[in-house]
């Protein structure tokens, strides 16, 4: 809320300079990346904690080094 | 830290919807997951309580204004209601865990590639929406209307409840396709009503599952 109104005030201020449909496109654009990036992320298998994939890492480069 | 972080999100996507008015949930709630790895039914419930209360300035706008048709939000509402109730009794019996998490973000993607679709044909889609409504105008037929007033209601209730995502732009296109004669500005406060009313019941159904922060809706 901190970061928005200001946020809200700056946007509709730059984009009186700006071609609307390009304001769209980029966003519609934006958009179609973070959909597809939380699609792929919602069909990958359910995650591995980082801390045990870090653990069993740290174990590998451990063993190796031995 | 992530306080700082939070606020930049919220002035990223606060300039997106200041600039386009498209991006407030969709931008706000993958951001979240994404960047922030914020739990997936934090974000959603997070972003309800905040788009209720962000949206409820511009409608308080749109009502001294006169640009509120609220006999269409009545009949959204008898529908998306129902299914916010529903969805969040649902949602609670579901296992907290990775089934929920997953069908969050399918459902969020879903959601974001139909807003962006639309946000990307809207123009396109209203024009062409023009001609048939003078030739065949669902005003002939309001229980046909209404009807699917009340079932896009029902869409709209579904799907904001489990991702945040909906309300804006879906739920605009769908207005626009139910009611092409309508003067548009009437039908932007309608569904930005219509919208305060479901982001606020799904919200706060939300913060009754325990699925809010308030810190990261603050921005501190």
């Amino acid at each position: 809320m901190i970061g928005a109104l200001p946020g809200i005030w700056l946007g509709s201020r730059f984009a009186f300079g700006l071609d609307g449909r390009t304001l769209k496109q980029a966003v519609a654009g934006l958009l179609l990346v973070v959909g597809g990036t939380t699609l792929y992320k919602a069909l990958l298998p359910p995650e591995t904690p980082a801390v045990v994939a870090s653990g069993a890492a740290a174990r590998t480069a451990n063993a190796e080094m031995r | 830290m992530h306080g700082i972080g939070y606020t930049l999100a919220g002035l990223l996507v606060g300039a997106a919807v200041g600039a386009t008015g498209v991006g407030g949930g969709s931008l706000m709630t993958p951001v979240l997951i994404l960047f922030y790895g914020v739990a997936p039914a934090l974000a959603v419930g997070t972003d309800l309580l905040f788009a209720a209360i962000s949206k409820s300035f511009a409608v308080w706008l749109h009502r001294r204004n006169g640009s509120v048709d609220w006999r269409i939000v009545a009949w959204q509402a008898a529908g998306s209601v129902p299914a916010v109730l529903v969805t969040l009794w649902w949602l609670k019996s579901l296992d907290h865990g990775v089934t929920l998490d997953r069908l969050i973000k399918l459902t969020l993607s879903g959601a974001i590639v139909i807003t962006a679709l639309f946000t990307l044909f809207q123009e396109v889609i209203a024009e062409r929406l023009r001609p048939s409504a003078r030739l065949n105008s669902p005003k002939h037929d309001p229980r046909w209307q209404r009807g699917l007033t009340v079932a896009s209601g029902v869409l709209i209730g579904t799907v904001v409840t489990i991702s945040s995502v909906g309300a804006g732009v879906i739920g605009m296109m769908l207005l626009l396709l139910l009611y092409p004669r309508h003067e548009p500005i009437k039908l932007v406060g309608s569904d930005l009503a219509h919208a305060v009313l479901i982001t606020a019941i799904a919200g706060l159904g939300h913060a009754r599952l325990g699925t809010v922060d308030y810190s990261i809706s603050a921005g501190c």
